[in-house]
């Protein structure tokens, strides 16, 4: 019973270990990076609050004011699709991807398309 | 400043006309049909750019700013036709026509000291582990969707690769507040019921089985029927999305249910579930990231089966039949709050039962009670770990199902104590592998004695998994 529990220490300190020389390492890099949201020409409206913009690209939002669905398209992985993602949405590349997956695996959306541009470069900003 | 500000409202407008317009219908042919119209566009801005160059040379023509204007835009169309074309590349991967297809497939090993778990031969370590789904779905129009998914599983004896209908629905989305889903549907009880096969995308390799238990899974796994569904504003109190739902249900016959019954010496022949109803309240705080929701499920069944020849007091082939008294209920209450790379999850199930033996009149009830808290942190897109307590009981009042006896509640044939250790390794957006230790206390669940452990079970014991998943 107590070696179990020695197991089970070691193996907690082992991973609170890893955290700490981890989490010293992937230190945040600084974001400047300038974020522009573009839309269908037929939409008409012109500001969108944070929060909507989050209920988008979460797929729980899919009307804006008039009627116009919408669905989001999102930049290939790179640093300014993940700036994005962690300004707007508050979820790392990968959790917003499991989300998206989590919907699509229960058929309730399809997957959140990725496209046009790979590069932050692609757009000249 | 004024010439780039000039290009980023070329660039947007291009954008607008091209690639994110119709983000809901982009197909194989919209996307054929913006390449070409940007290899078009590029070939003319070619020559422009080009006699402009030449003009810019003899100082005559356009200005400078315009000049560099044209060729910054030249370069943004190059880039658009390429984006394009690899988009369009991406898209095939994924698309038989307008029909999208994913799936996932994965293998799990486990091993634990003492105790066979789940029957899986896991004392010394087994294999036998595997899951595979394949879903195809289609957009119909902008509110009409409709799809389904086939899941197969091999866990020990269960499963036994029985390719099963997962999901297979309608969906209706009228407006963001109302919608109708018709068909066969996954349950929504609190955080990772409907989630609960799909392994690849939680940090577990198995979730709490206080509150989902690998060996009744379909129990409360999806039904057939009608869904209501939607998100309701409240202004500065958040959100609150709502599902209804009433119909029926299917039960894994090659899922723990039906063995532990066989196990028992009392086969089930036949098992209808006359109605099932229930709903799912989530209330998305003002708080940024952070949830309370409330699941509730009801439903009515009658069971009919058999006594086994073996079984040790009753007439071999004497019919037994079992319905419900009351309703069955499902309470599930769950939050979660994400801070950064932290989460926290917590959830707390009641199943309260109250069956009727219909041959003898006998009553048996069972308050079954579990919860569990969940940390996780990820570390990097690569890594993530979690940490998580969980704890069940089997009948909270400790009585046994024909009430004629009483256990204390800490009984480990009534209680599991689960610590449980993670950590999560996604080699890319569609390959992740985990790891993962339990040290457990009690056998109340997923142990399937009399099958998996004859020699009797050990009530502290340690179990190790690893298991990995592709999906696409």
């Amino acid at each position: 019973m107590k070696g179990r529990y020695c197991s089970m220490c070691l193996l907690a300190a082992a991973m609170l270990l890893c955290c700490l020389v981890f989490g010293v390492a992937v230190a945040e890099e600084a974001q400047t990076t300038k974020i522009v949201i573009i839309a269908n020409k037929t939409v008409t409206t012109d500001s969108i609050s944070k929060k909507d913009l989050k209920k988008i690209f979460l797929g729980s939002k899919k009307t804006l004011a008039g009627g116009v669905r919408v669905f989001p398209v999102v930049l290939k992985s790179s640093d300014t699709h993940k700036t994005f993602l962690k300004t707007f949405i508050g979820k790392s590349d990968n959790a917003f991807q499991n989300y998206w997956k989590k919907l699509l695996f229960t058929g309730k959306s399809r997957m959140c398309r990725r496209s046009l541009f790979r590069k932050r470069n692609s757009l000249p900003l | 400043m004024k010439s780039i500000s000039a290009v980023i409202v070329w660039c947007t407008a291009a954008l607008f006309s091209a690639a994110t317009v119709p983000a809901e219908e982009i197909t194989q042919a919209d996307l054929l049909t913006i390449v070409r119209t940007q290899a078009e566009q590029i070939k003319k801005l070619q020559q422009e750019v080009a006699e402009l160059k030449k003009a810019y040379g003899r100082r005559t023509g356009p200005t400078r700013d315009e000049s560099i204007q044209r060729i910054v835009t030249t370069e943004v169309a190059e880039q658009l036709r390429e984006s394009a074309a690899d988009t369009l590349a991406e898209e095939d991967s994924a698309h038989f026509g307008d029909i999208d297809i994913h799936g996932f497939i994965s293998q799990g090993y486990m091993k634990s000291t003492d105790n066979n778990y789940l029957t899986l031969n896991s004392n010394d370590g087994s294999v036998e582990w595997h899951e595979a789904a394949i879903n195809f779905s289609k957009q119909f129009t902008e509110d009409l969707r409709g799809g389904l998914q086939l899941y197969m599983r091999n866990i020990g004896d269960m499963g036994n690769y029985n390719v099963e209908l997962d999901w297979a629905y309608g969906d209706y989305n009228w407006r963001d507040w109302l919608g109708l889903r018709i068909g066969k549907v996954k349950t929504p009880l609190g955080l990772y019921s409907d989630v609960q096969d799909l392994e690849f995308l939680n940090t577990w390799i198995l979730l709490p089985q206080s509150v989902y238990p690998v060996g009744q899974r379909s129990l409360q796994l999806a039904h057939i029927g009608a869904d209501l569904y939607g998100e309701i504003p409240l202004s500065t109190f958040g959100s609150l999305a709502y599902q209804g739902y009433v119909g029926t249900r299917e039960l894994d016959k090659y899922g723990g249910f039906f063995m532990n019954q066989s196990d028992k010496d009392q086969p089930i022949d036949d098992l209808d579930i006359n109605q099932l109803a229930g709903f799912d309240l989530t209330w998305e705080t003002p708080l940024n990231d952070f949830i309370l929701g409330w699941s509730y499920y009801m439903d009515d069944y009658i069971m009919k089966g058999h006594y086994s020849p073996t079984h040790a007091t009753k007439p071999a082939y004497q019919d037994w039949i079992k319905e419900t008294r009351e309703p069955r209920t499902i309470n599930q209450f769950y939050t979660q709050y994400t801070l950064g790379d932290f989460r926290f999850d917590a959830e707390f199930r009641r199943v309260l039962k109250e069956e009727k033996n219909v041959i003898n009149s006998s009553d048996a009830h069972q308050d079954q009670r579990g919860g569990y808290g969940a940390l996780t942190y990820r570390f990097t897109d690569f890594w993530a770990a979690s940490i998580y307590y969980s704890r069940f009981y089997k009948d909270y009042y400790s009585y046994d199902m024909n009430r004629s006896s009483r256990k204390h509640r800490s009984d480990p044939s009534n209680l599991m104590k689960d610590w449980c250790l993670t950590t999560l390794f996604d080699i890319n957006t569609f390959w992740n592998i985990k790891m993962e230790a339990h040290f457990i206390d009690g056998y109340s669940r997923g142990m399937f004695e009399l099958r998996s452990n004859p020699n009797g079970l050990k009530e502290s014991w340690n179990l190790f998994a690893i298991k990995t998943s592709f999906n696409f």
